[in-house]
């Protein structure tokens, strides 16, 4: 799909999680796809350090999946726009992929299975860690 | 006669959203939902299974004698209610009798009942005591040992109680972590840098506990072991079936027992199924055989109720396909597994409440029962009929329903409120607690020796600014620009002066 003939707001169900597979897209592209779609774009990445004390020097969030999925609904009830842009998300996948006995196949599945948001979340991600058993229709590729 | 000597308006009933058990802590929003679910009824033992009230009594019976079944399932589709019927029940079983919550819910039984044994079996039930009603959610959590342990020492927590098994898994290591002197911290921090820090440091595993991670607890028995030569007793795993017999035993039995029972409610229960079928040893393993292996032991005393969209046995999974049907087989029982019918018509009908026990309306149906049917058959048979029959209604179903059930609306009235496609549940109640409470608060029940229904032109009075806006559907305006000529005709020549 081109980029032009996205439109976040059709993504249906809209109350649950939806994939954009986009490999290496540049700061303006996500700002102009933001604008126009009246989105909001959020990092993943920053919303963490936001959370967690800046004291601690581990993360341990293989343990914390549950809060993860949490935070990640609650962006959704805490954002005026109507469109949620999620990216740096693969920053968690990976902690997960290498730990040893990884939850990251219970992570995909709870996020597929994640309902009731409150906005269209739509989740940035590099097309080679989309996960094997997400809905197709739930999934776009750019 | 005036129509509120015979019907009552359910004032509190709402249809709400997204409904989870996370509510329970909002106490406004608790009591409104606990005060606002409409249950449905079906007096006939025979359709027990299809109605929200059967599956209360259903629950209240699992304690009332051992050879009730006590492991129950109740199936409805997306949207239907569900979880906001489960966040009823938890409140009803929960709260004592005199509290609001729980005289919310039984004013809502009243308005379903019309009083008789199920009312009064439920109340006499109540006034016997507490459960402890434990709240498992199947779409958040990742680990269902850790989901189960988090929900329960939050509500040993608020209880005020101090000394169950549950509290001790996490607490007593968090103890231990937190006592170490500077020098033992020190030698504690080396251990886990020495291993590569796998979970963080000290400060790390003691937050870990603070969450009930117990995966956490054999590190720190490491630790233990590494200060003291020695391991302490601590139990590593989340014990399911040692924990609730723990509570069954000492809170649960003997004449100064404090609750009547352990009750344990599963929402969203096909969705951990699918979740527990991915990965079955990481998303909890048999924690929820455990659970019905305690309602099998404590029979009377422990009951389990899973909420699911769909029936379990009809799913077969990617993965684990005969493991999640072993599981399955102890979820779904036949004599305990209740689909409960749920519409919107439902809702109505339990929003306006016929006084049934009054004299007022003995005499109402003697005069006017003939009228009802004849009206009911006319808008089934000729207008409704492919909807409905789609949906398994059947005539006499229809006309006790919409018929009887939601008078004074007017057959098509109560169909077309369900069903125009700019209605919803809530906009749909709204009109119920407005303009036919006030129909029934000013109006007689018969004019001009006709029955006095609310007519389907009403809705156009109602919905008047759905109507003339074409974004809701095209055709709308034109035909709604129609009915304000024809209408404001007539008024026209009624007013003008005949002189």
């Amino acid at each position: 799909m081109q980029l032009s003939d996205l439109r976040l707001w059709e993504a249906t169900p809209k109350d649950s999680p939806h994939l954009l597979l986009w490999d290496n897209p540049q700061p303006e592209q996500l700002r102009q796809l933001a604008w126009r779609e009246n989105a909001k774009l959020v990092s993943y990445r920053d919303e963490l350090l936001k959370r967690i004390d800046p004291q601690s020097r581990f993360l341990a969030l293989h343990h914390q999946c549950d809060r993860e999925l949490a935070a990640i609904r609650a962006l959704c009830n805490h954002t005026p726009e109507p469109i949620i842009l999620l990216q740096d998300l693969d920053c968690l996948t990976a902690y997960l992929s290498v730990q040893p006995e990884s939850p990251i196949t219970l992570f995909w599945q709870s996020l597929l299975n994640t309902r009731h948001l409150d906005r269209i979340l739509w989740i940035i991600l590099p097309s080679q860690v989309a996960p094997p058993d997400w809905h197709t229709h739930r999934l776009q590729r750019l | 006669m005036q129509l509120h000597e015979i019907v009552r308006i359910n004032e509190t009933g709402l249809v709400a959203n997204a409904v989870s058990f996370e509510l329970m802590d909002d106490p406004d929003k608790n009591l409104r939902l606990c005060q606002g679910f409409v249950f449905n009824y079906d007096a006939d033992p025979k359709q027990i299974k299809t109605s929200t009230i059967g599956v209360l009594d259903a629950l209240r019976r699992s304690f009332h004698s051992p050879s009730e079944p006590n492991v129950h399932l109740m199936v409805q589709d997306y949207g239907k209610g569900k979880s906001h019927f489960a966040l009823a029940i938890a409140n009803f079983f929960q709260k004592p009798y005199d509290s609001a919550e729980v005289q919310g819910v039984l004013r809502q039984v009243e308005y379903a009942t019309n009083q008789g044994s199920v009312l009064e079996g439920l109340r006499s039930h109540k006034k016997r005591g507490r459960h402890l009603v434990i709240c498992l959610s199947g779409d958040k959590p990742i680990d269902l040992r850790k989901h189960f342990l988090q929900t329960l020492s939050k509500l040993l927590e608020q209880e005020g109680i101090t000394d169950a098994i549950a509290q001790h898994i996490c607490q007593r290591p968090l103890r231990f972590l937190e006592r170490l002197n500077s020098e033992q911290r020190a030698i504690a921090e080396q251990y886990l840098e020495h291993l590569g820090n796998p979970e963080g440091d000290v400060a790390a595993l003691m937050q870990l506990l603070k969450d009930d991670n117990y995966q956490i607890v054999s590190r720190v028995k490491d630790i233990f072991y590494a200060l003291h030569d020695d391991y302490p007793g601590w139990d590593t795993d989340v014990d399911v079936e040692k924990i609730l017999t723990d509570l069954v035993t000492h809170l649960c039995t003997g004449a100064e027992a404090r609750y009547q029972g352990i009750l344990i409610l599963f929402d969203e229960l096909y969705n951990y199924l699918q979740l527990w079928s991915s990965d079955p040893v990481h998303a909890g393993s048999t924690t929820l055989q455990n659970i019905t292996n305690i309602c099998a032991r404590f029979t009377g005393k422990v009951a389990l109720i899973g909420f699911a969209q769909r029936k379990l046995s009809r799913v077969i999974p990617a993965k684990n396909a005969e493991d999640f049907k072993r599981l399955v087989t102890r979820l779904e029982l036949l004599p305990s597994t209740y689909e409960p019918a749920a519409s919107l018509e439902l809702v109505l009908d339990g929003l306006l409440s016929q006084q049934d026990q009054t004299a007022a309306w003995q005499a109402f149906r003697s005069r006017w029962n003939d009228t009802l049917r004849a009206t009911s058959s006319n808008a089934f048979e000729n207008r409704t009929a492919n909807y409905y029959r789609s949906h398994n209604w059947s005539l006499q179903h229809y006309c006790d329903r919409i018929g009887v059930g939601c008078f004074p609306l007017h057959p098509l009235t109560s169909y077309l409120l369900c069903n125009l496609d700019f209605t919803q549940g809530r906009t749909a109640i709204q009109f119920v607690q407005d303009e036919v409470k006030r129909f029934i608060d000013e109006q007689p029940v018969e004019q001009d020796g006709v029955l006095n229904y609310i007519y389907p032109v009403a809705l156009v009075d109602a919905f008047e600014g759905n109507f003339s806006n074409p974004q809701v559907n095209p055709a709308y305006p034109r035909l709604f620009s129609d009915y304000s000529y024809a209408a404001n005709k007539v008024k026209t020549s009624a007013d003008a002066d005949p002189n």
